[in-house]
């Protein structure tokens, strides 16, 4: 099937630089069922072969989800997209990508901030403060469409709240300096221009996210989301979630 | 003022990092990016590559006043990007030497600006699109469109051939976006090769007329099937043709043609092996229907059920021609026509045997019927549709339809009572014509409003004649008969009926989540009946009923206008959506005497629809309807109805009210790997018709009064369906409880229905060994009624087997168990059937074959018990013996 990634302009390249600009890009993210089942069959963590046959499951029948990075000069969000026909037809059924993928976070970020703003919406009140991603780029390059794009590499090291949800390899980004987008996929931000393709591979398995529609300067309203509450460090969240997870059980 | 500022603080920031870089091993280049016109540039990135790739990139961008700065280490070599879309790149080589570096660049724009990008993906989630790309799914064994849509995630496929998407019914047939013989899926999939198709869409929210989208809720759900580019301006299809024992045969062929604004189809065969590629049903379906932007309560959609059609689909004999066709031409980008003809011929030959017990108080008695039939029917059917878009914002569509069937029938009948028999020999004639001319108009004037019209013309005639031959005088009481060794009744039947409606209806769309439609309808109706009646005696001469009572010409006129408002939001989790119509009837029944009504109704409705993330789906939903019955019921004279009971309706009966609630609930839970789905109805009937009856030693009196209080019923169901790795567990289990009131002598009665049942299916899902899935479905009944009361208990196991191996090879079995037990009268009823088929479908080849056996174990009839109110029967009918079947096919 052939996808294409569609880049609108309502202005001249000139006004688009010269008055800063607003957009939303759209991001497929696919994954590759054979290795998730492979990592989930591989996973020691998972205790009993009924939650191991449920993540399984899931995988085989996990569906791509498209994720929206909407933007204007100084500030943005990214997020699934989750409109109204998107929720009716999913339904209640849980997505393994969109697990892995963390559609239940909303992300902000702004020109001059350091970190990244996550907001889960399972809790009202608590903000993520996602420390800077360390890049290491590289010169490596190949093109999407006419577009040249560089390979920039990253470690995450950081614990996950669960053991198989840490990064096992390093993130791969491929970014388009010629689209001078700032903001990132997910907290993964610091990249010079737009991040074209982004694999990430955790213990759970394995992601692609890949820009299929790029809106520069649209008509359309770009309404950017803030979050009011207490700003938790990654640590301190992870703290809160077990202390939550001891609380349920 | 501000620009000052912000100046200083961007040179301060530029000078700070150029100190910082000379103290360390860090020199820096910096500078102002412009255009040609000297105008400066924002957002432009900055790239300075080591020439040495071991070393790290480095990056800047500029800032609001064009201005750069990027750090580099001494004693390297750059290149120096400056690169921005719409702009050519602009670079240079830069050894870092011992100072700073100040270089101001000058970027020339672009010319063009449109790029376009390849990424593959097996299925793609558009807004309210879901998209498969099937070879990612296939294992190339499929034959046909319900083989490949059985393998995709969230689609179902049942027996008749209706599809389902994640529970949902598709309505909407495309193929490459043209309706398929209008729409029918049960074609679609039977039909269309599997090889042919390149990808499957199913389009949630789906709207006949594009433009009405997002302006109203649609629960219509379309499929469209996207044929590989080889398949398109090109020729293909497949060819069959199979020899069984004794004279069975079987012929079939299915031939595409698809050009990009052309299509041509055609689905044809014969056989006398029972595969029926369209049933009677079938052809009722194909009724003249409005868009689906109306709903059911902006225009009355016609019911069809001509009792005369019910056929049986179990027979002795049976030989079928079926001829289809469908055309669709894009005439230009606003012109698109479509058409479909349809045309079958069918003879079959039906043998029962029947035992019935009628259970009246004081009047017990038990009759034993053989009946033996042969029925030849033809229908043709055909169908015109233009679409004409004026504009993006306007679209006119046409639709005709026309239908004739035709239907000879011998049924020779005996019935023996206390070793009294009685033989009757009926002759029937049936010749039906239905027309429905639809016109529709539809308009988008602003962003929020649209408009609607519909005016739809519709007629038809149904004849119905016949013979009635038998030895013994019947209905003695009532029909005035001229003793004579064998009696000759001649019957006619003839209804006609005419219908205009008119509906218009403005959307207005307040906000996303937020309509209001308003409709404003008129629905005229005449409808004519006339009976006749007759005895034809020996010497010709002709013996009429009329002085009996007999012999009805009725007019029934019905003027409906009403007018209703229908509004629908969202607050949060919850969606409401709720109308209002109040209709304005007048209706004349015009006979010997003439009985004229008017009357207002107010109709209402509502719907709550909750949806809780932990708890699950709640909908809440209450409706009104009004309903009028059919002229024949009207007619208050005598009409035959069978050989041994008579007819007389009603002028009295007025239109009925039902109010219907339900409750559903659903969940699912991946992690428990469960979808918990659970109902519960209840219904009403406030007002209606009822069945009153008179029974005379064999002999019936049937007649219709209106009643209150007629029906009230509880009916519910649980669904749960849980999978495992390799195997899917399914469970149902199901209730309902009916009261319902008629009257047999004179005598009001409650019937009280008891039912329930449950179901288990377990399915298996292995790759390489063959696929099982086991049923169980085992099922209790209670009724009490003036017989008393009647238990009975249904067993019916059944086994599927699927087996693909050796690539070429698939193996399929389907075995089925069926155990009746009646415990009231302790008499037990069982059968079982089988069928097996092996095919041999090598991709390389264009050829194919198949060897299959239907009735396996030769089973000579199917048991069955019926019962209504004072009559139990106990049904044998017999089936076509063991067909051994050997096929070849050619694939185009």
């Amino acid at each position: 099937m052939k996808i294409i990634i569609i880049i609108l302009f309502t202005l001249t390249s000139y006004s688009l630089l010269s008055q800063g600009f607003n957009g939303k890009i759209t991001y497929q993210v696919s994954s590759n069922s054979a290795i998730n089942i492979e990592r989930i069959k591989k996973d020691s963590t998972i205790k009993t072969d009924i939650s191991r046959n449920a993540y399984l499951n899931l995988a085989k029948n996990a569906i791509p989800l498209n994720f929206l990075l909407v933007f204007n000069k100084e500030e943005a969000n990214f997020k699934a997209e989750f409109d109204r026909i998107t929720m009716r037809r999913m339904g209640q059924i849980q997505n393994y990508i969109g697990s892995m993928a963390k559609s239940h976070l909303v992300y902000y970020d702004a020109r001059g901030i350091e970190k990244v703003l996550g907001h889960s919406i399972h809790f009202n009140d608590i903000i993520i403060a996602y420390d800077a991603v360390k890049w290491k780029f590289t010169q490596e390059t190949k093109m999407i469409g006419t577009y040249i794009c560089y390979k920039a590499t990253a470690v995450i090291n950081k614990q996950q709240d669960l053991a198989r949800k840490n990064y096992i390899k390093p993130i791969v980004a491929w970014f388009c300096p010629e689209i001078p987008v700032h903001f990132g996929i997910r907290n993964f931000k610091g990249l010079p221009g737009l991040t074209m393709e982004l694999t990430i591979e955790t213990g759970r398995g394995v992601l692609y996210y890949k820009a299929t529609k790029i809106e520069l300067n649209t008509t359309e309203k770009i309404k950017i989301e803030k979050f009011k509450g207490k700003e938790l460090t990654e640590d301190e969240y992870l703290e809160f979630m077990s202390q939550m997870n001891y609380q349920s059980r | 003022m501000n620009k000052f500022l912000r100046k200083l603080v961007g040179f301060s920031f530029v000078y700070f990092l150029a100190i910082g870089s000379v103290l360390g091993q860090h020199r820096n280049i910096h500078g102002v990016v412009t255009d040609t016109k000297k105008e400066t540039l924002s957002y432009i990135t900055v790239m300075a590559k080591p020439v040495d790739k071991t070393k790290a990139m480095k990056f800047a961008m500029t800032d609001d006043l064009g201005q750069y700065i990027v750090d580099l280490e001494l004693n390297t070599s750059y290149v120096i990007e400056f690169t921005s879309m719409g702009f050519e790149t602009f670079s240079f080589t830069y050894l870092v030497e011992k100072l700073d570096l100040r270089k101001d660049v000058q970027l020339t724009e672009k010319v063009n600006q449109l790029q376009t990008v390849v990424i593959d993906i097996p299925i793609v989630v558009k807004k309210d699109t879901v998209i498969y790309k099937t070879d990612q799914f296939i294992t190339g064994e499929e034959r046909t469109l319900k083989d490949v849509l059985e393998k995709l995630p969230g689609i179902e496929v049942d027996d008749e051939g209706n599809v389902t998407s994640n529970g949902n019914k598709i309505t909407h047939m495309l193929v490459e976006n043209k309706k398929f013989f209008g729409g029918n899926s049960k074609l679609a999939v039977e039909n269309i090769p599997a090889d042919a198709i390149h990808r499957v869409e199913v389009i949630d929210d789906y709207n006949e007329v594009a433009f009405l989208k997002g302006m109203h809720k649609s629960d219509k759900m379309a499929m469209n099937i996207k044929l590989k580019e080889g398949k398109k301006n090109f020729l293909f299809g497949n060819i069959e043709a199979g020899k069984g024992n004794k004279e069975y045969y079987k012929t079939h062929a299915n031939l595409f043609y698809y050009r990009p604004d052309i299509n041509i189809n055609f689905i044809g065969g014969m056989n006398n092996a029972g595969k029926k590629t369209l049933s009677m049903s079938d052809y009722q379906n194909f009724i003249g229907t409005s868009s689906s932007v109306f709903k059911a309560r902006d225009i009355d959609q016609e019911k069809v059920g001509i009792s005369e059609f019910i056929e049986s689909t179990d027979v002795v004999k049976t030989n079928q021609k079926v001829g289809a066709f469908n055309l669709s031409k894009s005439v230009n980008k606003k012109l698109e026509i479509s058409s479909y003809f349809i045309l079958s011929s069918s003879t079959n030959s039906q043998l029962q045997e029947s035992i019935n017990q009628y259970l009246i108080p004081d009047n017990n008695y038990t009759e034993v019927v053989d009946n033996i039939g042969e029925m030849d029917k033809h229908f043709g059917i055909g169908n015109l549709t233009v679409d004409y878009k004026l504009s993006g914002m306007e679209e006119i569509i046409l639709k005709v339809l026309g239908k004739k069937s035709v239907q000879e029938g011998v049924k020779l009948l005996r019935s023996t009572i206390d070793d009294a028999t009685r033989v009757f020999d009926e002759n029937s004639n049936t010749t039906n014509y239905y027309t429905n001319a639809n016109l529709e108009w539809h308009k988008k004037t602003a962003k929020k409003h649209a408009f609607s019209f519909s005016a739809i013309a519709t007629q038809s005639n149904h004849d119905f004649s016949g013979f009635w031959h038998t030895n013994q005088a019947f209905l003695s009481d009532l029909l005035p008969l001229v003793a004579e060794d064998i009696y000759k009744l001649n019957y006619l039947r003839n209804k006609k009926k005419n219908n205009l409606q008119m509906v218009f209806k403005h959307y207005w769309t307040i906000s996303q989540d937020n309509f209001l439609h308003f409709t404003v309808g008129n629905n005229y109706r005449k409808e004519q009946f006339f009976t006749n009646d007759k005895q034809i005696l020996a010497d010709a001469s002709e013996n009429e009923f009329d002085g009996a009572g007999f012999n009805n010409d009725v007019t029934f006129e019905l003027n409906d206008f009403y007018a209703g408002i229908h509004s629908d939001f969202r607050i949060g989790k919850y969606e409401f959506a709720q109308s209002v119509f109040a209709h304005n009837y007048q209706w004349t029944i015009a006979q010997l005497n003439s009985v004229t009504v008017h009357k207002w109704i107010f109709l209402p409705d509502f719907q709550i629809k909750a949806d809780y993330r932990s708890f699950g789906k709640v909908r809440l939903k209450y409706q009104m309807t009004n309903g009028f019955t059919e002229v024949s019921k009207l007619a208050n004279r005598f009409y035959l109805k069978s050989y041994n009971s008579v007819y007389k309706g009603n002028e009295n009966l007025k239109n009925a009210l039902t109010n219907s609630y339900s409750l559903r609930y659903s969940k699912s839970n991946v992690f428990k790997r469960l979808l918990f789905i659970a109902s519960l109805n209840y219904k009403e009937k406030l007002n209606g018709i009822i069945n009153y009856a008179v029974t005379e030693g064999s002999d019936n009196y049937l007649t219709s009064i209106m009643a209150d209080a007629i029906y009230k019923g509880w009916s519910g169901n649980i669904l749960i369906s849980k999978w495992y790795r390799s195997f899917k567990l399914f469970l149902n289990t199901d209730f309902s409880n009916s009261t319902s009131l008629s009257n047999i002598n004179n005598q009001f009665v409650e019937n009280i229905n008891t039912n329930g049942g449950y179901s288990i299916r377990l399915s298996s899902n292995f790759e390489k060994i063959p696929r099982i899935q086991l049923s169980f479905r085992q099922s209790f009944g209670k009724n009490t009624s003036v017989a008393g009361d009647y238990n009975y208990r249904i067993e019916n196991p059944s086994v599927k087997i699927d087996y693909d191996f050796f690539k070429s090879y698939i193996f399929s079995m389907n075995y089925l168990y069926y155990r009746y037990k009646n415990r009231t009268y302790n008499n037990l009823n069982t059968y079982s059937l089988a069928g097996m088929k092996l095919i041999y479908d090598n991709k390389d080849t264009h050829w194919g074959a198949s060897l299959s056996v239907e009735n396996l174990f030769d089973a000579k009839y199917k048991n069955q018990n019926n019962y209504n109110t004072y009559i139990t029967s106990d049904i044998k009918t017999y089936i076509l013996p063991r067909v051994m079947m050997l096929t070849l096919m050619y694939k185009l």
